[in-house]
């Protein structure tokens, strides 16, 4: 049995807060005065394309450089830190298009997301010493039960490259909570999936977070997922924050229905 | 014929070695080492001076290898990484400027003469199927397996997994926390031992001296580029391959003919399957 993701972080629940945060690409002012916090849970992003959601997530990674403003991780200014580090401070994310590894096999590519819980030395595993034999076989068997979460049990000793892209987002989910990080972006996790393969990973979500103190946030264009799925909602429209609230207020929010859902999503139509 | 096949393992297995070193190089830094013969040579004169200091064989080799180890992740350390975010051709000039600066220095200190670096089993051989065996070869050839098989079992440990996320896909693999510096020295430490393997196995049965390494890289390039620079078990085969031929052609054709074997399969390898003949390098190909 996989441990909570959250777990071997402690207690302290997972957030994530952009504060003030501009990016501007040349003329294109991307981001512009960004304030913006999560916690514990599901949380949504939601907006039209081109609003600044991905960039945001890129900020908070390290991918690009805000031209001013700070995130926090868990309280923590990350601005120094590089995507690595700031990966090791407990952030996960995945990407539009998965990044996988291709060539390995899907197994092996969350096991790569364990290394945090690396804790026998290179010279021990390459020795092969029984602890590090032993903290092997035990995520192995962590990355396995991830897999089985999100009905990938079957594909374990495919290679990556094979599986449908639906499937390739999976196992990007399945990496990202492999990494036992307090704070998971997840990008547009459900566009290109078939309705059985989003059922899969809202279940294997469900599973997994609910109960821990991880923080999850979703950018997502299927508003019904993000509505069923999240206890809080941010909107961004032309690279500011428009609205921010639970699932019922934004849907009655009148510049979130005009900027983005369109009256016929407020009326059910 | 077995004479000129076993002959060939044996030269074959040297090759095997050292390709099998540049394609766990290559995986981690992504850089070809041009300087992988003269770094395994710091190892076998390393072993050399233990020997010399009437230390046991096995305990001298264990020695030198452990040595070249070190040496290698020191090289990754002080020049590699350094150089990591400037490109290929930074990196490539560097392998061989590493090269040449090693011959000069293992010159200066071990001196022009030949070495012997005497093995308990040196000039014993065997009767095998009417053919008389040098154990030289028949230690080579095992030491070659059994570190091909070590190596392909390593790449599927938890270490060896990182390494090849690094080496297909670095910033996947930075993104989920793998610090890249410690697989890539990692991998350098490996590398270096192996290709000190190489040469302690090389020399052993020759001489050692600071140009040991010359005639032993350009077929084991070949050999790491006919296994794509990504398997190392496909370096291992394509390595014995191309000793077995050249002792072929060496024995029925013309011993001139022998060192352009790895040149004629280098060029038949870049026209008919550029990207190498594993299964890897295909699937790589085909993304």
């Amino acid at each position: 049995m996989a441990e909570s993701p959250a777990k071997g972080t402690g207690d302290v629940g997972g957030s994530i807060a952009w504060d003030d945060v501009s990016v501007a690409f040349g003329s294109n002012q991307v981001l512009d005065g960004v304030s913006l916090s999560f916690s514990s849970g599901f949380n949504g992003l939601i907006g039209p394309n081109g609003a600044g959601k991905t960039t945001c997530f890129n900020v908070a990674s390290g991918f690009v450089a805000p031209s001013s403003g700070q995130v926090r991780l868990n309280g923590t200014d990350v601005r120094g830190l590089s995507a690595v580090k700031r990966s090791r401070a407990g952030l996960a994310r995945t990407f539009q298009t998965p990044r996988l590894v291709l060539e390995m096999t899907v197994l092996e590519n969350v096991l790569v997301g364990t290394e945090r819980q690396h804790r026998a030395g290179h010279v021990r595993e390459v020795l092969s010493f029984p602890r590090a034999r032993r903290e092997a076989r035990e995520l192995a068997d962590m990355s396995m039960d991830l897999l089985r979460r999100f009905g990938l049990e079957g594909a374990a000793g495919q290679r990556a490259g094979s599986l449908s892209l639906g499937s390739q987002k999976l196992v990007e989910v399945a990496r990202a909570l492999a990494t036992q990080s307090t704070v998971l972006l997840l990008d547009e996790p459900a566009a290109g999936l078939s309705a059985s393969d989003t059922s899969a990973m809202v279940d294997g979500l469900h599973q997994l977070v609910e109960g821990t103190s991880l923080c999850v946030v979703i950018v997502e264009h299927d508003l019904q997922l993000i509505m069923s799925l999240c206890s809080s909602v941010a909107v961004l429209d032309f690279g500011r924050i428009i609205s921010q609230g639970t699932p019922e207020m934004i849907l009655q929010d009148k510049a979130v229905v005009d900027a983005y859902l369109g009256a016929g999503f407020a009326t059910g139509d | 014929m077995l004479q000129y096949i076993i002959n060939g393992l044996q030269s074959g297995s040297w090759y095997s070695l050292l390709a099998v070193s540049i394609v766990i190089v290559m995986k981690a830094s992504d850089v070809p080492n041009f300087a992988v013969a003269n770094m395994g040579l710091v190892g076998a004169f390393l072993a050399y001076s233990f020997v010399s200091a009437h230390l046991p064989f096995g305990v001298a080799v264990v020695l030198g290898l452990l040595g070249a180890a070190l040496f290698g992740v020191i090289i990754d350390r002080a020049v590699i990484q350094r150089l990591g975010d400037k490109g290929h051709f930074p990196l490539l000039l560097m392998t061989i400027g590493i090269s040449l600066s090693l011959a000069a220095a293992l010159e200066l200190i071990w001196g022009t003469n030949s070495l012997s670096l005497n093995a308990p089993w040196s000039n014993k051989t065997v009767h095998l199927a009417g053919q008389i065996i040098n154990w030289d070869g028949i230690v080579t050839i095992a030491t070659g397996l059994v570190i091909a098989i070590a190596i392909t079992w390593f790449f599927h440990t938890t270490a060896g997994v990182r390494m090849r996320a690094v080496a297909e896909n670095r910033s996947a693999a930075r993104l989920v926390g793998v610090r890249i510096s410690r697989v890539s020295g990692l991998a350098w430490g490996i590398g270096t031992a192996v290709a000190a393997l190489a040469m302690i196995l090389q020399t052993e049965s020759s001489v050692l001296s600071y140009t040991a390494g010359d005639a032993l890289l350009v077929p084991a390039f070949v050999a790491a580029t006919a296994a794509g620079f990504t398997s190392p078990v496909g370096a291992y085969v394509a390595g014995l391959v191309i000793g077995v031929l050249e002792n072929l052609t060496g024995g029925y054709i013309s011993t001139a003919l022998q060192s352009v074997v790895a040149l004629v399969v280098v060029v038949l390898i870049l026209l008919l399957r550029p990207s190498g003949f594993t299964r890897t390098a295909l699937a790589r190909r085909e993304v």
